[in-house]
């Protein structure tokens, strides 16, 4: 039982902040890349919180079939996350500074994010991707930088072998309209792939303390 | 004569012993069914013992919960009939990672997919049981003894197969089948629930080994 439920975990917090999609036919790579990633840490700076809606698909290529899922994502400066799935099941992730609390139907579990190593660098992904630092993280991963007319589009292939055995790479989608988050997705070495898109994404809307309080 | 009867009763008390020190080690439940008065003992018919993926199934999606040893593990279990008598069987996180898929063509075991914590030789035979047992491919000619339960009036099939012994329990109001059981022995080794049945299919399965620290549970989405 090498790989635990912690790094599980570390998948899933990963999995919520990085996006992707589309054809890449039309992406050409990024001429001025240190330009793209002040303007991204610039509007991380000034993003205090996001409120938005997800639609996720997981798509099973073998089978021809797409489990479809849907529910809200609230994100709050520093490190207050909620992601939370309405659709088709309940399901509830809170990430509330150094505490972690899950509740699957009537399971609720709390996990101390300082008293672990792996929480530690979940923390790490988590306000590097809000604030852009995750695409300065290419010690763990290779990146690559593309565009077209209405994304920016990061591909991150991670180096460990643990990793790979989850994910061949993570793609990252920012809107170039606000440089947010718009779409991820979660490519498996079969062509298996998760897909998470971002809509109705409103930015520094008040959220009260209380949405990132467990149950 | 005295020195003899001793020394069987120290015998036997050892051997007393012994079993209840096996009985625990094992952690195996007894299967014990006093309460089953046999009806008959004759030859299945085709299509008389049925699973719940049969024939008309196409496919189904579960919330899924699993326990192994002291670790949970929630996500959606998709189930899904493909052509040639093939079965896939996929497990995924809530946020999609995939944690294992399988394939089952008629009763042969495919691993297409599994994640190390659960790539270990005794828990993928389990599962494999497990899903055999759901699926009850092969149940035909096959000689069953059939009772009835004296409480519930539920009736019951019993069949063996090399040395292993499944108990189908048939609900006697609805016709549906409410429980699978499989013993080695006197053990219980897998006991599967069906409740909650909508449309002929049922809505909660649970999954239990007396055995060995594995529970799953699933849910249905949508069938």
């Amino acid at each position: 039982m090498k790989i635990n439920s912690k790094l599980f975990f570390t998948l899933s917090v990963l999995s919520f902040y990085c996006f992707s999609s589309f054809s890449q036919s039309s992406y050409k790579a990024i001429e001025d890349i240190s330009l793209f990633k002040s303007n991204l840490a610039e509007m991380s700076r000034k993003t205090n919180t996001i409120k938005s809606d997800f639609i996720q698909e997981k798509n099973l290529s073998f089978l021809s079939e797409k489990i479809i899922s849907k529910g809200l994502f609230y994100f709050k400066k520093e490190n207050k996350i909620r992601w939370q799935y309405t659709e088709p099941f309940d399901y509830l992730i809170i990430i509330n500074d150094d505490k972690i609390f899950i509740k699957d139907e009537d399971k609720e579990s709390k996990y101390d994010m300082g008293s672990n190593k792996i929480f530690n660098e979940i923390n790490k992904i988590i306000t590097g991707c809000v604030q852009g630092e995750i695409l300065n993280n290419d010690k763990d991963y290779k990146i690559e930088y593309y565009e077209n007319d209405n994304f920016y589009y990061v591909k991150l292939t991670p180096y460990s072998d643990k990793m790979k055995e989850f994910l061949s790479n993570i793609d990252i989608y920012f809107d170039k309209k606000d440089l947010s988050v718009s779409k991820l997705e979660m490519i498996e070495l079969s062509g298996d792939y998760t897909k998470i898109e971002f809509l109705n994404k409103k930015l520094n809307e008040e959220i009260p303390d209380k949405t990132f309080n467990d149950l | 004569m005295k020195k003899y009867l001793i020394k069987h009763s120290m015998i036997y008390k050892n051997l007393i012993k012994s079993l209840i020190i096996i009985l625990l080690l094992s952690s195996c439940s007894i299967s014990f069914h006093g309460n089953l008065q046999r009806i008959e003992k004759r030859q299945l018919n085709s299509g008389e013992l049925k699973s719940v993926f049969n024939d008309g199934f196409n496919k189904v999606l579960f919330k899924a919960r699993i326990q192994l040893y002291n670790k949970y593990f929630s996500g959606l279990l998709f189930i899904k009939s493909i052509e040639n008598n093939t079965i896939r069987i996929v497990f995924v996180t809530e946020i999609g990672i995939k944690i294992f898929e399988f394939e089952f063509i008629n009763n042969d075991f495919n691993v297409h997919y599994c994640l190390e914590m659960f790539n270990k030789k005794v828990i993928l035979k389990t599962l494999e049981k497990d899903i055999k047992l759901l699926l009850m491919n092969n149940l035909v000619d096959e000689k069953v003894k059939i009772f009835e339960d004296k409480k519930s009036k539920n009736k019951v099939y019993k069949l063996k197969k090399n040395g292993q012994s499944n108990y189908y329990f048939i609900d006697k109001e609805t016709g549906n089948l409410i429980k699978i059981e499989n013993s080695s022995g006197i053990f219980r080794k897998v006991i599967i629930e069906l409740n909650d049945y909508k449309d002929g299919f049922p809505n909660k399965i649970n999954i239990v080994h007396p055995g060995i620290k594995l529970n799953i549970q699933l849910k249905l989405i949508e069938s």
